[in-house]
């Protein structure tokens, strides 16, 4: 896995009430609460599809892209 | 399953309605709960009641002649929805589909109608919400009829990628949403858009500039 494969969602824990909405959204369950807080547990399966990023109610997750010019 | 009283008091929509008045509507609202992906409306059918989300996400969509949804809002607690078959009695106008597992008060058609007639505070608050979605649909038709999202994204990719820093900054689909005015559906929309027409590449987390001229001839449009 080089290191574009292992870019993730960011999770604001500031912003996050623990609500769980990314846990029952995400179609490929790489997010989990442990503790109360969500954690990617299973970054290898994130789809990077944007589903927790609409759901998440205190837009604490989001999926920054890089723009760039193809070489 | 019907609610009690207290329950129904934390749905915004009732919050200002008075211990008696909340006593005499908990009798007609019922809870229902949806599944993940389980429809809980469809377009065109006869309206029957009202929705009032208590927990879960709601999506509500319409589907275009070739069968593709496009995604009008998405709600979440406190959020209603079917108000405006139900005052209009026309068939319901869009789809609504639980997009986590769903929790709903649901009030019928006959009874909603005869609450707003006396409770004038929840009238207000309906009227309150009908007010919200003009606005809404009022900036989703301006974006629509100016055509200006797709042009106005194509320049704010060009800008973003010409910028020479060491580590590339890297933007979400609302922060694009928000420079541009706009809603993040209709980046979604745009990006996908200038994908089909062979501009850009969607990547994992990356957007790939592969047409740099036509991309800056959309720009101008």
């Amino acid at each position: 896995m080089d290191v574009q494969e292992r870019v993730l969602p960011k999770i604001n824990l500031e912003l996050c009430n623990g609500c769980g909405a990314c846990v029952s959204t995400c179609p490929s369950q790489a997010v989990a609460l442990i503790d109360g807080r969500p954690v990617i547990v299973h970054p290898q399966d994130c789809a990077y599809c944007g589903d927790c990023e609409e759901l998440c109610p205190e837009g604490a997750i989001s999926l920054p892209y890089e723009i760039v010019f193809a070489e | 399953m019907t609610v009690s009283a207290e329950f129904l008091r934390k749905l915004p929509f009732f919050s200002a309605l008075g211990e008696d008045e909340l006593g005499e509507i908990a009798p007609h609202v019922r809870e229902r709960t949806f599944g993940r992906r389980e429809v809980i409306l469809l377009e065109g059918q006869a309206p029957q009641a009202v929705y009032f989300i208590v927990r879960g996400q709601v999506r509500i969509y319409r589907l275009s002649p070739e069968g593709r949804e496009q995604v009008l809002k998405r709600l979440g607690p406190g959020g209603i929805f079917n108000t405006v078959p139900l005052l209009d009695g026309r068939p319901n106008p869009s789809s609504a589909t639980a997009w986590t597992e769903v929790t709903v008060y649901v009030i019928e058609r006959d009874r909603f109608r005869q609450m707003l007639r006396r409770y004038p505070a929840l009238a207000g608050a309906v009227l309150a919400d009908f007010a919200a979605k003009l606005r809404h649909t009022t900036a989703l038709i301006e974006d629509l009829s100016l055509r200006t999202v797709g042009a106005r994204l194509a320049k704010l990719l060009l800008s973003q990628a010409a910028k020479e820093t060491e580590i590339p900054r890297r933007v979400t689909q609302q922060e694009m949403a928000a420079q541009l005015g706009t809603v993040r559906e209709m980046i979604g929309r745009a990006l996908a858009e200038l994908e089909r027409e062979g501009l850009i590449r969607l990547e994992r987390h990356r957007i790939v500039i592969v047409d740099r001229g036509g991309l800056e001839v959309k720009a101008l449009l």
